[in-house]
């Protein structure tokens, strides 16, 4: 009964409250642009990829909150509201990864989603309240880094695509990030 | 006092628009010249000119892909205007004496300076060309290292560049929040130029943000490349074709995928602006667009 009352308290103003027009907006046209490459060519590209970062970027700016500065007497922090939200979008960001994976040739992009989120999370968890949108910039930027400078630059280039080569240490580095900047208080 | 001010302001808007127009083209022009996305887009497109003259992989890649390094400077050029025509979205933007059309119309035009970059990556990219003697292009016995781009290919990109405006018009002044319009741009535009040779299909190249030429026509099975005409281009057998195929620059298609392209452009613009302007630009766009896609069925090479 309690958790419900949460959920009734917490969920529906929360999603409610939410920017989700970056993250629909996206989706929608990632999965046309899968379904365009599934379906007019059997080659593999790195659309999934490139959708993954957009997701990931889209996914962070729905972390935004104008009522931050507002909400800071309640009990309930900063991180642990965004938890909340990066915790709703995931209910739409995942059925979208895993969407364009089916509708494209090649394996997808699932791994790279979640490192790519939880590092645009991290990122958002580290900046100013107001640096949100910065953050979302990371994941996708660090996509285009990588597919640009990958084969180009020895061992950095390696680096620019470690979403790519090594999602899983990436996603515990986020992951490790993340609890840092809540422990020490980080935008609380 | 209040009642002087505005109209004050409305008999100046009323009695000289073009310089107050102007003025509003200049303010945006500097806000677009100033911007960090100028900036990348820039070297987004000097990383994608240098990669064009790096070693290629097949004959014909560089006269294919002709078109690709002013691709930075097409998604800049969106997201700028996206970012100006958002302003509209402000709540003060109604309650200034200057019309909705007249501040769209200032963005719009506070974007040539943007096209005239991609004009100048245009430029660079005919410098090179000529100055290389020619592209590469076809497969022996049907090749020449002295290919040039036809007129209509080389202003594809400025076409295009006009489609980009457009297209950040329209999600600027649409889309509630930044994020939503900059993103949806990045995604749509890398879709439509990164991955431009899915959209080469006979039936759908028409319809093609960016239309690679020469057109590949299948000469069928049991052709030998020596017995057909030495002026031919061609292409060998291999993993995406089972025959020998004739390359074929068409310019006349090219001209109306370019007039394919403005038409696009004006009517996806119609969608930033209020209603009676909008439905004159949708109409008159849509049936250009009918011509154009007409056109390039009619003399498209088979």
């Amino acid at each position: 009964m309690s958790g419900l009352l949460v959920a009734r308290l917490t969920l529906r103003p929360t999603a409610q409250a939410m920017p989700w027009s970056p993250v629909v907006a996206v989706a929608a046209t990632g999965l046309l642009a899968a379904w365009a490459a599934g379906s007019l060519s059997a080659r593999t590209t790195v659309l999934p990829i490139v959708v993954a970062g957009t997701l990931a970027a889209a996914a962070t700016a729905t972390l935004r909150d104008p009522a931050d500065e507002l909400l800071r007497p309640l009990p309930t922090s900063v991180p642990a509201r965004r938890l909340l939200r990066a915790a709703l979008v995931a209910l739409v960001v995942v059925p979208v990864t895993l969407g364009v994976a089916r509708l494209t040739p090649g394996p997808g992009a699932g791994a790279a989603t979640i490192a790519l989120g939880l590092t645009g999370l991290a990122v958002a968890s580290w900046l100013p309240e107001r640096r949100v949108l910065v953050a979302s910039a990371v994941p996708v930027c660090w996509v285009m880094v990588g597919l640009a400078l990958q084969d180009r630059l020895g061992a950095l280039g390696d680096a620019t695509a470690w979403w790519w080569t090594h999602p899983w240490q990436v996603t515990v580095a986020a992951v490790l990030a993340l609890g840092t900047a809540v422990t020490t208080g980080r935008s609380r | 006092m209040t009642t002087d001010v505005v109209s004050v302001g409305r008999a100046a808007g009323r009695s000289r628009p073009a310089p107050l127009l102007l003025a509003l083209t200049w303010q945006e022009a500097r806000r677009m010249l100033r911007s960090p996305w100028l900036v990348l887009g820039v070297l987004v497109t000097g990383f994608l000119a240098w990669s064009f003259t790096r070693d290629t992989e097949w004959h014909g890649e560089q006269y294919l892909s002709g078109f690709y390094p002013s691709s930075g400077l097409h998604l800049a050029t969106a997201i700028l205007v996206a970012l100006a025509f958002h302003r509209e979205r402000a709540g003060l933007a109604p309650g200034t004496p200057v019309g909705e059309v007249s501040r769209g119309v200032s963005r719009l035009l506070a974007a040539v300076p943007l096209l005239g970059l991609t004009a100048l990556s245009i430029a660079w990219l005919v410098a090179y060309v000529w100055s290389n003697g020619g592209l590469d292009l076809g497969d022996e016995p049907g090749r020449t290292l002295h290919a040039y781009p036809t007129a209509p290919e080389i202003l594809q990109p400025m076409a295009t560049g006009l489609l980009a405006v457009a297209t950040g018009a329209a999600a600027g002044r649409r889309f509630r929040h930044r994020a939503t319009a900059v993103l949806t741009l990045f995604l749509g535009w890398y879709a439509v130029t990164a991955a431009y040779w899915l959209y080469q299909a006979s039936w759908l190249a028409p319809f093609s943000v960016f239309q690679s030429q020469p057109v590949y026509v299948d000469l069928g099975p049991d052709v030998d490349p020596n017995r057909l005409p030495a002026a031919w281009l061609l292409s060998v057998p291999g993993q995406y074709q089972a025959h020998w195929e004739r390359l074929v620059v068409s310019p006349s298609l090219a001209w109306w995928h370019d007039l394919w392209l403005v038409a696009l452009a004006v009517m996806v613009v119609a969608l930033a602006f209020p209603s009676p302007v909008r439905r004159r630009l949708a109409i008159g766009g849509a049936g250009v667009a009918v011509i154009a896609i007409v056109a390039q069925f009619v003399v498209y090479p088979s």
